[in-house]
């Protein structure tokens, strides 16, 4: 399929400007050390299942892999994951042909998936602290 | 037992018209009954509704994960449409409503420091 001058100026905008904006958001949250906050956890006072992912990603920046774990572990498990999914996208978007694999995913897993985030969710607002963000 | 060449349905052995989709039935090797389309995974609606459910807004990311995992599920492929469609929409409304959030929390923490340098 030939692309349009349009089709190639949009690709070379995006090709661009996502490492950038990439760039701009590990450099906040490396430089100011903790991302704007969970609104769920401000208006409820629940940890979410996403709570502590900023710290997280703080953590990993610096290298503190356990500390990350602590943090937020379903959120450093899955990291790896979208990052991979969202490289993936990227290539294929900027290159004009999908050049990475991925796993297929079946309605069991995705479920499995949805428990998971469940349980984890109610495990983190127990009264033990070891699956809460510090 | 006999079944129809054309769409698979079961019929009786003498039958020779197809009741469900009135084709002649031909003789020979009975056609294997039509199972219904095993639709795979969005598998990049899945991680949208991930991203969505873990940094956005939870209620509807799970509602969103709960609908993609659904739509391999559908009967037609307008249902499967529909139901993707429902995921992606509460997907683009959760990471909106964030990224707008965000962006007011960051300028306004900002401006707040701006303003304690000036006075």
């Amino acid at each position: 399929m030939k692309q349009t001058k349009k089709q190639t100026v949009w690709r070379i905008t995006v090709g661009v400007c996502a490492p950038l904006l990439l760039a701009l958001g590990v450099w906040y949250l490396y430089a100011v050390g903790e991302g704007p906050g969970c609104f769920f956890w401000r208006l409820t006072g629940i940890y979410c299942p996403g709570c502590g992912t900023g710290r997280a990603t703080v953590a990993l920046l610096h290298g503190r892999v356990l500390l990350a774990l602590r943090q937020n572990a379903l959120a450093v498990l899955l990291l790896p994951v979208v990052c991979y999914y969202a490289l993936k996208r990227y290539l294929a978007f900027v290159l004009w042909q999908d050049v990475l694999p991925f796993v297929r995913v079946g309605r069991r897993t995705a479920f499995a998936f949805l428990l998971l985030v469940c349980l984890f969710w109610i495990a983190r607002n127990l009264p033990f602290p070891f699956l809460q963000p510090i | 037992m006999k079944y129809c060449t054309h769409c698979g349905a079961e019929l009786h052995e003498n039958q020779v018209i197809c009741v469900k989709c009135g084709c002649m039935v031909q003789s020979g090797t009975p056609a294997a009954p039509q199972m219904p389309k095993k639709r795979s995974m969005n598998v990049g609606m899945l991680i949208f509704s991930i991203v969505n459910l873990l940094l956005c807004c939870q209620p509807l990311g799970i509602i969103a994960t709960l609908f993609t995992a659904l739509a391999t599920d559908a009967k037609s492929d307008e249902e499967e449409h529909k139901k993707l469609r429902t995921a992606k929409i509460l997907n683009i409304i959760g990471i909106i409503g964030a990224v707008v959030i965000w962006t007011a929390y960051i300028v306004f923490a900002v401006l707040l420091e701006l303003g304690l340098e000036t006075y």
